[in-house]
């Protein structure tokens, strides 16, 4: 007898009326929604399908928690990865710094208002292309970088609490505290792209518009090529560190709110209160402990002789809202109630 | 004529138990039931008690229905379940194992709850993909294609989520709950979206699941789904449980008859004075006659013969109507 509701996966039976007679789209899907069915009904569980018993119970814990957190970051990156966004932000971050040097090669620096007495090297980007890294980092930075990395990282959690795939990734069998690492994990690699791609290109733009000369900085102090592409590193790593809080910031606000805008919104909106509030001299000492008041720090490696006690300072005000945050994201995330 | 597909796994439609059903205590002997809820207490931090000290056992084998209104502490229960969320009191457990947010355990269930969420951007196969992947799940094991085999999403299979209409993403979750064949299944509202067939097919799936040892907790509004595909279901109301037991006995489908009369109040006399009935309450558009020493058909003559003109009767109420009664009869809290 024929057993036409247990046909074995590869099996061809199911598929046999389809080549006999015409049927709709309608009737193919259906057809093939059978198929499933029956393939559902008879396929053995690849765990056992069996509830877990106590011996098996601790191998198979050791086993899952071995490399989680790499499984779950190689995951999250096939997520982040084909998003336009991704590639989006980070051309932005390309796009920018060679338009800028296109606007300074093309109509001159004219007359520039100073934020950063110290690095506004705007001024003097004409001179070497070796400039361009720091004034595509002096125009970026406090806004548009901040913004990318608040993107990355604060959509991370929200992105996928938007899309509603949240809530079945977390009814799953995976840690929290995985999750949240490497969703923390790929969010700080994109932002390290993009905090690394603003110089990067600024320099490439800026050495083929202006030349591979040595750099003058606004204060008319000279350095070889070799010393400014040293000095490119340092401030480049700087920079990444300098967003770290920014990141962490997000992160949190990411973890209790669903709103992607609201986690975005206030990685960027802590970045201009801070540098609003760091040009109130009243506030004295506390200005000290703002996100932003060590940002253009890189810019003490022009002074003579280079200082890296501001440098030094800014990683501990951002370690300090690395720590902040992190460990608040992370005691929110693995606590709350996923209701969407 | 009734699907061959139903035959060949010795699943009827209707209300018929199967046969292949552990018996509870037989379930119970045999290990922890796939869900035990014990007094589940869930408030949330703006103050609303979703469920409210809950009992709740599921069994091996059991397609388990959870009924209740809009607001009633179902999907609240789900999610304490899955470990979306965590009670305020109480305790939960599958197959005996305390359910924590991703608890091992949880590998022992698959899911389908509120709207089907996927990262749109990638396509259904990437999503089951790495859904798997990210649990941990062996690859090479052919259970993605299989799962996608369920979806029957055809040549959209490759295609970006985003593209998908509603009912293609409800089938992908479908077939993303049973990703890794999970012995237990927790769907809220599976159908919601399927046109007539694929409903019909779902259902026909669901039914069939017992016999390859796979307990469901299936909540839904519809209570024709529920009559039609579990063998048994709870009300739940206002975060308490209501009733639960076999659908046969939410219905009283073997004590008792609904009638639905022309001349109700007529007939409410009439049966109140008839010796050998257990039982009369009046109920949504007719009357629920307990059944003592009298038969159905002896209670149709009684009525007919004074007067009273039967529109129906049944051998049972619908669950509709033991679900309104239920909720009806419970005192507001």
């Amino acid at each position: 007898m024929p057993r036409t509701g247990l046909t074995p996966p590869g099996a061809s039976a199911p598929t046999v009326p389809l080549r006999h007679k015409k049927v709709s789209a309608g009737e193919r899907i259906s057809a093939s929604f059978s198929r499933g069915l029956d393939l559902i009904r008879i396929q053995q569980s690849p765990w056992g399908g069996t509830p877990l018993r106590p011996a098996s119970r601790a191998r198979r814990q050791l086993r899952l928690a071995r490399g989680e957190t790499i499984r779950l970051t190689r995951v999250e990156l096939a997520k982040q990865l084909p998003r336009p966004r991704t590639w989006l932000t980070l051309a932005v971050m390309v796009a920018l710094p060679i338009l800028i040097t296109i606007v300074l090669g093309l109509g001159g620096v004219g007359s520039t208002s100073t934020q950063s007495p110290i690095a506004n090297f705007v001024t003097v980007a004409r001179k070497s292309g070796l400039d361009m890294p720091f004034a595509a980092l002096d125009a970026m930075e406090p806004i548009l970088l901040v913004a990318a990395v608040a993107i990355f990282v604060g959509e991370a959690l929200t992105g996928e609490a938007s899309w509603g795939s949240l809530r079945a990734l977390l009814s799953r069998p995976i840690s929290r505290s995985r999750l949240l690492a490497s969703k923390a994990l790929v969010a700080a690699l994109l932002g390290i792209a993009a905090a690394v791609a603003v110089p990067l290109f600024g320099l490439a733009s800026g050495l083929i518009a202006f030349g591979w000369h040595p750099i003058a900085t606004p204060q008319a102090i000279t350095y070889s090529q070799s010393e400014a592409l040293i000095k490119v590193g340092i401030a480049t790593l700087y920079t990444v560190v300098s967003m770290a809080g920014f990141g962490s910031i997000a992160l949190f606000v990411s973890t209790a709110t669903d709103s992607t805008i609201g986690a975005v919104a206030t990685g960027v909106g802590a970045a201009m209160v801070s540098q609003i509030l760091d040009a109130l001299p009243t506030l004295g000492g506390i200005r000290a402990i703002l996100p932003t008041h060590y940002m253009f720090a890189w810019g003490y490696l022009f002074v003579q002789p280079a200082q890296y006690g501001p440098m030094l300072r800014g990683v501990i005000v951002q370690l300090g809202y690395c720590i902040v945050f992190d460990a608040a994201a992370w005691w929110w995330f693995t606590r709350k109630d996923i209701l969407s | 004529m009734q699907d061959p597909r139903l035959l060949t796994t010795g699943i009827y439609p209707g209300n018929t138990p199967d046969p292949a059903t552990p018996r509870p205590e037989a379930a119970l002997s045999a290990g922890a039931p796939p869900i035990r809820i014990e007094r589940l207490v869930k408030r949330y931090r703006n103050g609303v008690t979703a469920v409210n000290g809950l009992d709740l056992t599921v069994l091996p084998g059991q397609v388990f229905g959870l009924l209740g209104l809009n607001g009633a502490g179902k999907t609240t229960t789900l999610r304490v379940l899955l470990g979306l969320a965590r009670p305020t009191s109480g305790r939960v457990t599958i197959f005996g194992e305390p359910v924590t947010p991703g608890a091992p355990v949880l590998r022992n269930a698959g899911s389908l709850v509120d709207a089907p969420g996927f990262v749109p951007h990638l396509s259904g196969r990437d999503n089951l993909r790495l859904e798997w992947a990210a649990t941990g799940g062996p690859a090479g094991t052919g259970v993605v294609e299989q799962a996608l085999a369920l979806a029957a999403l055809g040549d959209a299979t490759d295609r970006p989520v985003r593209s998908y209409s509603f009912g293609m993403r409800q089938r992908l979750a479908i077939a993303r709950a049973a990703l890794g064949n999970p012995p237990l299944l927790v769907l809220d509202e599976p159908t919601t979206g399927l046109d007539p067939r694929q409903v019909r097919e779902v259902r026909a799936l669901i039914r069939s699941l017992p016999s390859r040892g796979t307990t469901v907790l299936l909540s839904t509004h519809l209570l024709s789904e529920v009559e039609q595909i579990c063998s048994h279901a709870a009300v739940i109301n206002e975060g308490r449980l209501a009733a639960a037991g076999s659908i046969a006995e939410l219905t009283r489908a073997n004590d008792s008859v609904f009638v639905e009369v022309d001349d109700p109040d007529k007939a409410m006399v009439v049966l109140a004075s008839t010796p050998g009935l257990h039982g009369l309450a009046s109920d949504t558009g007719g009357i629920v006659v307990g059944l003592g020493t009298l038969d159905r058909r002896e209670i149709a003559r009684i009525l007919v013969q004074a007067g009273v003109g039967i529109v129906t009767i049944a051998s049972r109420r619908t669950l509709e109507d033991a679900f309104l009664g239920l909720l009806a009869a419970e005192p507001a809290h």
